[in-house]
């Protein structure tokens, strides 16, 4: 009798684990410009899951750049107006929530793996996409017009940009005095070049490894272009294509 | 109906100037001090340590707090997210940055005010009308300040 008992127990408590667990959702909020250098210890799926992306300087092709880099992601939804995080308190990522019948019935932080690299102090030369070399001189007598740009384009910091890039294209094509430079800020060389072909730009570029262009001429919105004069002073700068 | 038409219009000009109106922020600051926005023009700006551009932005902000004289008041709101309190407030203290700084712990201030990105700068007039909104600091947004500092 009494083993029958707690028989009946254990597949009791069996069917109530294997129910939660097949209604179980669990939420996994990451941060996609972490997983780049720091990626989650993903464990052992405690429900449906389901990648979140809080809705945090993200935009659609940011998040499918990711999956593509990273398929293990496949599927990652943004959080519009961080609902979700609203909803569980989510402060933090990675954390994953598992919800069943309408409960939280976890919430808890998950690891991440040690951070890749940092990149290194090694002084990179400065140097367009092409490979020739520049520097402040050779950059006042070579060029005319910089044109200060961001290969996140399109991104919602850099408003206008493709119209922007494009209006850049054409004044390039009638002056063959522009050079266009890339911000470095979370993108690498690669991504650089991927603009130059994204964009169709035909003119020199350079990638801006150590943002030192940006600094010099202290260049503060994007995408913005400077008219240099002979002496190399800026004749003329802001977010209008000069004319 | 005929004598309502100035009145319409009227309100019709007013929200066409002023793309959102926001309740008064009222918050602390780190340091403990209350902080409102209410019958100020305020100039909110929103970041976190992990954004690359608000950090390089980071001594625009102080100057544009040092050069306020009466103009308008400056409040930097962490956004809190992926942050914490103690490392916030180490930041700026090593940088030597005084501007008042408010931690959004729980996030309510990044979205009251529809906040989806760092940087995020923000202008508002004393009655909570945005007069201006960008990501970056911009030009316009420089301009504006300086108006208001009284230096154009």
């Amino acid at each position: 009798m009494y083993i029958q008992v707690k028989l009946g127990l254990v597949l009791a408590l069996f069917m109530v684990t294997c129910k939660a667990h097949a209604t179980a959702t669990e939420y996994v909020f990451i941060n996609i410009w972490d997983e780049y250098y720091q990626s989650t210890k993903l464990p052992k799926p405690l429900g449906k899951r389901i990648f979140i992306q809080p809705d945090i300087n993200i935009d659609r092709p940011s998040l499918a750049q990711f999956v593509t880099a990273y398929p293990t992601f496949k599927g990652i939804r943004i959080d519009h107006n961080n609902q979700l995080m609203f909803k569980f308190q989510v402060r933090k990522t990675p954390t994953r929530v598992v919800v069943s019948e309408g409960r939280v019935v976890l919430k808890e932080a998950l690891i991440s793996s040690e951070p890749s690299e940092a990149t290194s102090n090694t002084k990179v030369p400065l140097q367009t996409l092409s490979g020739k070399s520049l520097s402040k001189t050779l950059i006042h007598q070579q060029y005319q017009v910089l044109f200060f740009s961001d290969s996140l384009c399109p991104f919602q910091h850099i408003p206008d940009c493709e119209k922007r890039i494009e209006q850049n294209n054409q004044l390039a094509q009638h002056n063959k005095n522009v050079l266009t430079v890339i911000k470095p800020f979370y993108v690498d060389k690669q991504s650089a070049l991927n603009y130059q072909k994204r964009f169709g730009v035909k003119h020199d570029i350079v990638f801006d490894t150590h943002n030192q262009l940006f600094e010099q001429y202290q260049i503060t919105e994007l995408p913005y272009w400077i008219l240099l004069d002979n002496k190399g002073d800026p004749l003329y700068r802001g977010t209008n294509v000069p004319r | 109906m005929k004598s309502l038409a100035p009145l319409l219009i009227l309100l019709g000009v007013h929200t066409n100037i002023y793309a959102n109106t926001y309740p008064p922020l009222l918050a602390n600051t780190l340091d403990g001090q209350a902080i409102s926005s209410q019958g100020q023009v305020t100039y909110l700006k929103f970041w976190a340590t992990w954004c690359a551009y608000c950090i390089e932005e980071m001594p625009l902000l102080e100057q544009s707090y040092q050069q306020a004289n009466t103009g308008y008041q400056v409040i930097s709101v962490n956004i809190g997210f992926n942050q914490n309190k103690r490392s916030i407030t180490n930041y700026l203290k090593k940088h030597g940055y005084r501007f008042p700084t408010v931690f959004d712990s729980d996030g309510s201030i990044t979205r009251q005010y529809a906040v989806l990105g760092t940087p995020q700068h923000i202008l508002l007039d004393g009655s909570g009308n945005e007069l201006y909104r960008s990501a970056l600091f911009t030009d316009e947004l420089a301009s504006k300040l300086t108006e208001l500092q009284g230096r154009k």
